[in-house]
């Protein structure tokens, strides 16, 4: 496998910022309507077992584009570049025959620089804006689409900022009076999410970053707001498939959907992100590609990671990995024809933080702080009961305590500079 | 984040009259006096981003369209990241109906790097809607949608808000193509309330109409006592009736 040819499929790798999984009204979400992205979900794979490496814009962004955890990238927290020994997928695809192009959020180490390396770059999108960014990213790629006249397969990766923007919605909303602004909307806010409560037993880092004074009712407001963005950037990635289906490329492009990471959104009371639970750490993740992956599946069993990014789109390419690549390459189960599971996926978070999430549990860990967590996750998904101090599950905690000594003695570490 | 005070302090609450006036978004706002929303107008908005600044300008000129309805000239630009604008620019032909509903339209949006069109992220679109039927055209294809209620475009509205009646205002329905390009069904405008805004040159009376729908935050439009549109707030953007913005762009910080 030395080149891709030009019969490779192009591939299209579209990114959200900041999507909590349960966004998606295919999925069964009844607060949103997201015709578009529940088309890809209708038509191809979705993983409801999606967790990003590391649920923080730049860690999360580096190791979609090297297939390495951020232990490894360096990008253990945002504003850092990658590892300078470490080819990012542009830079690897881009000498292998496909013509990589980006438009949107980069942020391994800018957010919105003038050249991404290894990528034909279109200057679209607006720092901490995506409510007039992701027009200009949506445009500018529909544009891209009809005008482009290469014949090599491509790699275009669309990064919209949305719904990044309920950051700015916290803020202005921090101090805010307990009173609805628009009069008909207090009779449709969402419900409070059933986690809502939690358990106290809980790290210093988790439990610091609950620093929000709203009453039920601003809860709602928040959910209800997070939801209309969840809809903006649904409506600007239909104006990106309608240029596909209109070109001459519809019928040999994978789509990749997914999130850097998740949003609060009042689950553990918790709102933002760079946290380990699943409101945060879980993501969409969205394979379609009528002609060769299956339609109308959702995985809930096999744990995907934004490691398999690099992996999967190799093997659709045609080409090998770079070396020392973490992930997994998904297409046998995108196209059905193994059911193997891995055992667990790893996570970090704010350079401290590490998480094993193995088919029944989830283990979270700060280094030196005297307070872990053990969730049952089959038989409470919420993540509200801490069961690592409870001698039955003694074992268990041990054999995650071993998987993640395993996992990171496995790792060949970025020297990070600062810390 | 910015480290400008006076640009950090947008987003320390939600955007309102009062709160931008408070601000010194509003310092020096005097608009003129009679104005009349039927006739012929051009209205420079200055965009202001929460914790962003003034990151762009939109203009709406009205002129009588053929059938009675407005013809509207619109120009958007935005700075994007990297040096780069974003700039939209199309007509309309609007309905004489209360939403100025859009009937046909054409359409360009450029991204320019160091001022120069980047050709390969160009759009240009022509639009029509009969018979309840929305085609879109660019390159040769055009897509078809039908539409089932009311319809207009968010730089309509710009116009249509002028010419509401005020308190007496019934909630109107319809669907919204936003930048003339992505539908947002289900929205509602209706009146909001009065406001009286105080300016270091007075007092400013503003009537506040609202809109809520689909796939969008909340807009706030409030007009002067002649109807004249100048303000509108949605989430984290204003727009802030501006005669200069244009020009001033060019100098705007980046």
């Amino acid at each position: 496998m030395s080149g891709a040819s030009n019969s490779c499929p192009n591939i299209l790798f579209v990114t959200t910022d900041q999507q909590h999984i349960d966004t998606i009204a295919a999925a069964g979400c009844p607060h949103v309507s997201t015709p578009n992205i529940d088309r890809l979900v209708r038509e191809g794979v979705s993983f409801s077992q999606s967790y990003s490496t590391n649920p923080l814009c730049s860690p999360a962004r580096s190791s979609w584009f090297t297939g390495r955890p951020t232990l490894e990238t360096g990008v253990v927290v945002n504003d850092r570049a990658i590892r300078s020994d470490i080819p990012n997928i542009g830079q690897w695809l881009g000498t292998r025959g496909y013509e990589p192009v980006y438009v949107g959020k980069w942020h391994v180490p800018q957010a919105w620089p003038v050249a991404v390396p290894g990528f034909t770059t279109i200057p679209a999108g607006h720092g901490g804006a995506g409510n007039i960014g992701d027009g200009a990213i949506a445009r500018a790629t529909q544009g891209w689409i009809r005008n482009r006249s290469g014949s090599a397969p491509f790699f275009l990766t669309v990064n919209f900022l949305q719904p990044h923007d309920i950051c700015q919605f916290v803020s202005m909303h921090q101090n805010a009076p307990d009173k609805i602004p628009y009069d008909g909307l207090e009779d449709v806010l969402p419900e409070l999410p059933a986690n809502f409560g939690y358990d106290p037993r809980e790290p210093e880092p988790v439990a610091k970053k609950r620093r929000w004074a709203w009453t039920a009712r601003q809860w709602r407001y928040y959910l209800w707001s997070y939801y209309r963005q969840i809809e903006m950037v649904d409506a600007e990635l239909g104006r990106v498939l309608e240029a596909l289906d209109d070109s001459p490329y519809a019928r040999n492009t994978l789509v990749i959907f997914t999130s850097d990471h998740g949003e609060g959104c009042a689950h553990h009371q918790q709102a933002l992100k760079n946290l380990l639970y699943d409101e945060a750490a879980r993501v969409p993740f969205v394979v379609w590609c009528p002609d060769r992956v299956r339609q109308n599946e959702c995985d809930r069993e096999h744990l995907v990671s934004g490691l398999d990014i690099m992996s999967t789109v190799c093997d659709y390419a045609g080409l090998e990995p770079p070396p020392d690549v973490r992930g997994r390459s998904l297409r046998p189960l995108l196209e059905g024809t193994t059911t193997d599971c891995r055992e667990f996926v790893a996570a970090e978070v704010t350079q401290t933080g590490r998480m094993i999430r193995t088919q029944d549990y989830k283990y979270v860990v700060y280094q030196d702080d005297p307070v872990a967590q053990l969730f049952d996750m089959k038989e409470d998904p919420g993540e509200t009961r801490n069961l690592a101090d409870e001698a039955k599950y003694a074992d268990v905690l041990a054999e995650h305590r071993r998987l993640l000594r395993e996992w990171e003695a496995g790792l060949d570490p970025a020297p990070v500079p600062g810390l | 984040m910015p480290q400008d005070p006076r640009i950090r302090q947008t987003r320390t609450r939600p955007f309102s009259p009062e709160a931008l006036s408070a601000w010194g978004e509003l310092a020096g706002f005097s608009p003129p006096g009679p104005f009349e929303p039927e006739g012929e107008w051009r209205h420079t908005y200055e965009i202001l981003l929460a914790g962003r600044g003034r990151r762009g300008y939109l203009t709406v000129a009205r002129a009588t369209g053929p059938g009675g309805g407005a013809r509207l000239e619109v120009e958007q630009a935005l700075r994007q990241a990297a040096g780069a604008t974003w700039c939209t620019r199309a007509t309309l032909d609007c309905s004489a109906d209360p939403i100025s509903s859009p009937r046909a339209w054409s359409l360009e949006s450029v991204v320019l790097r160091a001022d120069a069109p980047l050709d390969v992220a160009t759009v240009r679109e022509e639009g029509a809607v009969t018979e309840g039927v929305l085609r879109v055209t660019a390159q040769g294809r055009t897509r078809e949608r039908p539409l089932g209620n009311p319809f207009t475009s968010d730089w309509s509205l710009f116009d249509a808000v002028q010419r509401l009646p005020r308190k007496d205002t019934e909630s109107l329905s319809f669907d919204l193509l936003e930048r003339l390009d992505l539908l947002k069904p289900d929205q509602r405008l209706g009146y909001r309330r009065e406001e009286q805004l105080e300016l270091d040159g007075g007092v400013l009376p503003l009537t506040g109409y609202q809109q809520i729908g689909r796939g969008l935050l909340p807009v706030q439009y409030w007009v002067d006592e002649h109807c004249r549109l100048l303000l509108v707030m949605t989430g984290p953007r204003a727009y802030i009736w501006a005669p200069t913005a244009r020009e001033d762009f060019g100098e705007a910080e980046t």
